[in-house]
């Protein structure tokens, strides 16, 4: 199980989102507030800057050191401002079973195109679904890949379901495509019958548009405990406002019609007052601009 | 100086006389001068509080750093009583503008004499769990279109075995205290249900369901979705504590297993699961505040 944040809106320093708020994301490492898991296993995030090379195009940063220890993350967030980004806290089963290596970081990238996808939670039983998905992946997708996690074939699912992988793209296009592949992944699990409670958190976007779900194959069917992250439907969460930074001595949006949104698993201070949750089995979708687009749509798979 | 105590409790006709003069002796006086906050939303909570002199404005946060005015109270009125259920945070901000004085009753002291089964304290409890049902129904009332109440009864299909309901439930936050005993108690108290997706399960009488499996969902008229209930949870409390239905509906979402109590079970249990009780009714208040948090939010953006 992981953390992640999603954001979109005024330029802000990387530092602001991911290492000063009391619970910011790399707080979440090893504290993170609403989930009862260490998050251990890397860090990944995908930035835009209007003033980068190929503007369009996200900076990456994948390290499989642990987050909150990592120097070169903290010297980059210290140095970088944002006006769009993804951020991943990867979190794995402390008993091995993981693969952690650069490739298994989120947010995924593939093919020159700008969509990168975040994911908390897991696909439960991926292995046994594993084979029936490939047939669903593009061959351009799938020659591209270079990781076999089911965090990595949900993004190749999502751009196998785009009429273009280089974009541009609309909230409402990278929603369809993720619809198409969360439908196809009910059918493979009912093909292989498959019904353990399988979370499908995600944070897509281009820079420009953004798309965080909050959905779960299956919640509350276990077979077995104990349950990897708990029992409670996992969360995701989001603030809007013109800007984001520390204003009356607390980290906040402020100025409720504004350009900016904010996602993230989990608010990233204690004091959850102005943050509110993407409703289960619904996602956030956001076009962002001066007047940003933003609704909510419920998943309908 | 606890008379002044026990009128005001006896004003809000919650308890009988001789549980108004034992609640009473706990009451310690308080004031604050104009403009001053009694407490801060996400203020640690530390106690009930009985207004005599002056008003409160309550308010919440929203995204953006907004403020919405919930209510305004007056002399007579409880404030913050939620927390003698839950122990938990403050979720609004109460400002006296003009000063303002009355009584605490200290959150700590109140629910040692619960724990301990004292009848006074213990009558407070339920008398403020109707409090919450009837707050609860009154926001479900007015986020969405009202569903006409089910008048019929819902039909138990599953067989309930002690042991069975042992294993599903003694992992999660409050059965993990619960004994043998109690688990019999619970079996012989409840009914067995086996439902798959759609059903629905407010009938009349509102009963108290237990999600052993799977999941249920709260859903207005309108088809907006207010609450999703996971293993573990009570859900349809509210409804169950007021005897009335709730206006909307509670469908199966996930195929589920669940227990149905008409009432609490007599004795002990019956108390372990009327605290479990009030901390759902807080909980699920809680989350239908974030509710009209963001609907008001997406609204405004």
């Amino acid at each position: 199980m992981c953390r992640m944040l999603g954001y979109i809106g005024a330029p802000v320093l990387l530092d602001h989102l991911v290492v000063r708020p009391d619970n910011a994301l790399l707080n979440q490492t090893t504290d993170a507030q609403l989930l009862a898991m260490l998050n251990l296993a890397g860090f990944g995030l995908a930035a835009w800057n209007d003033d980068l090379n190929d503007a369009h195009l996200p900076l990456t940063f994948h390290s499989t050191n642990v987050a909150v220890f990592d120097a070169n993350l903290r010297a980059l967030a210290a140095r970088l401002k944002v006006r769009s980004l993804v951020a991943h806290l990867r979190g794995v089963p402390l008993d091995g079973s993981a693969t952690i290596n650069q490739q298994s970081l989120h947010p995924f990238q593939l093919l020159g195109s700008p969509l990168v996808l975040a994911h908390n939670g897991d696909l439960a039983e991926f292995g046994r679904m594993r084979a029936a998905l490939w047939p669903h992946i593009k061959p351009d997708v799938a020659k591209a890949m270079t990781a076999l996690t089911d965090s990595a074939f949900l993004h190749a699912l999502v751009l196998s379901n785009v009429d273009d992988p280089a974009g541009p793209f609309t909230a409402d296009a990278i929603f369809r495509a993720i619809n198409a592949t969360l439908a196809t992944i009910r059918r493979v699990r009912a093909d292989h019958g498959i019904t353990r409670s399988s979370s499908v958190n995600l944070v897509v976007s281009d820079g420009r548009a953004l798309v965080a779900t909050r959905f779960t194959f299956d919640f509350g069917r276990f077979e077995k405990l104990p349950f990897q992250g708990g029992i409670e439907f996992l969360s995701q969460w989001f603030t809007i406002g013109d800007s984001y930074g520390f204003n009356d001595g607390e980290w906040k949006m402020t100025g409720g019609r504004g350009a900016g949104t904010l996602v993230a698993s989990e608010p990233l201070t204690r004091d959850v007052s102005t943050w509110v949750e993407v409703p289960e089995y619904g996602a956030l979708l956001v076009d962002s601009g001066e007047v940003p687009r933003r609704r909510i749509t419920m998943i309908d798979c | 100086m606890t008379h002044g105590a026990e009128q005001a409790l006896a004003q809000l006709g919650w308890l009988a006389t001789a549980e108004c003069a034992a609640v009473a002796r706990l009451a310690q006086p308080f004031a604050v001068p104009p403009g001053a906050a009694i407490f801060r939303q996400h203020d640690q909570a530390d106690g009930l509080y009985l207004i005599e002199r002056g008003a409160v404005v309550i308010t919440g946060r929203t995204p953006g750093d907004g403020h919405v005015e919930l209510a305004r109270i007056g002399p007579g009125a409880p404030l913050g009583e939620f927390c003698l259920l839950d122990g938990g945070r403050r979720s609004a901000d109460a400002l006296a503008p003009e000063g303002c004085a009355g009584w605490r009753l200290d959150l700590g002291r109140i629910n040692g004499l619960a724990e301990a089964g004292d009848p006074a304290a213990l009558a407070l409890a339920a008398a403020i769990r109707a409090q919450v049902a009837a707050r609860s129904h009154d926001l479900v009332a007015a986020l969405g279109a009202p569903v006409a109440a089910n008048p019929a009864p819902v039909a138990a299909n599953a067989a309930l075995v002690a042991d069975f309901v042992a294993a599903r439930l003694h992992t999660f936050p409050g059965f993990d205290g619960f004994t043998p005993a109690d688990w019999q108690a619970l079996a012989a108290a409840g009914s067995g249900h086996h439902h798959a997706r759609g059903q629905r399960l407010d009938g009349t009488p509102p009963a108290l369901w237990i999600v052993l499996r799977g999941a249920v969902q709260w859903q207005a008229g309108d088809g907006l979705q207010l609450l999703v209930h996971g293993p573990g949870a009570l859900a349809g409390g509210a409804a169950f504590v007021a005897g009335r239905p709730w206006p909307a509906r509670l469908l199966v979402r996930e195929d589920a297993e669940l227990i149905a109590l008409p009432a609490l079970p007599d004795g002990a249990t019956g108390q372990r699961l009327a605290r479990m009780l009030g901390a759902a009714l807080v909980r699920d208040q809680r989350r239908l505040a974030r509710v009209r948090a963001r609907l008001a939010a997406m609204a405004a953006a």
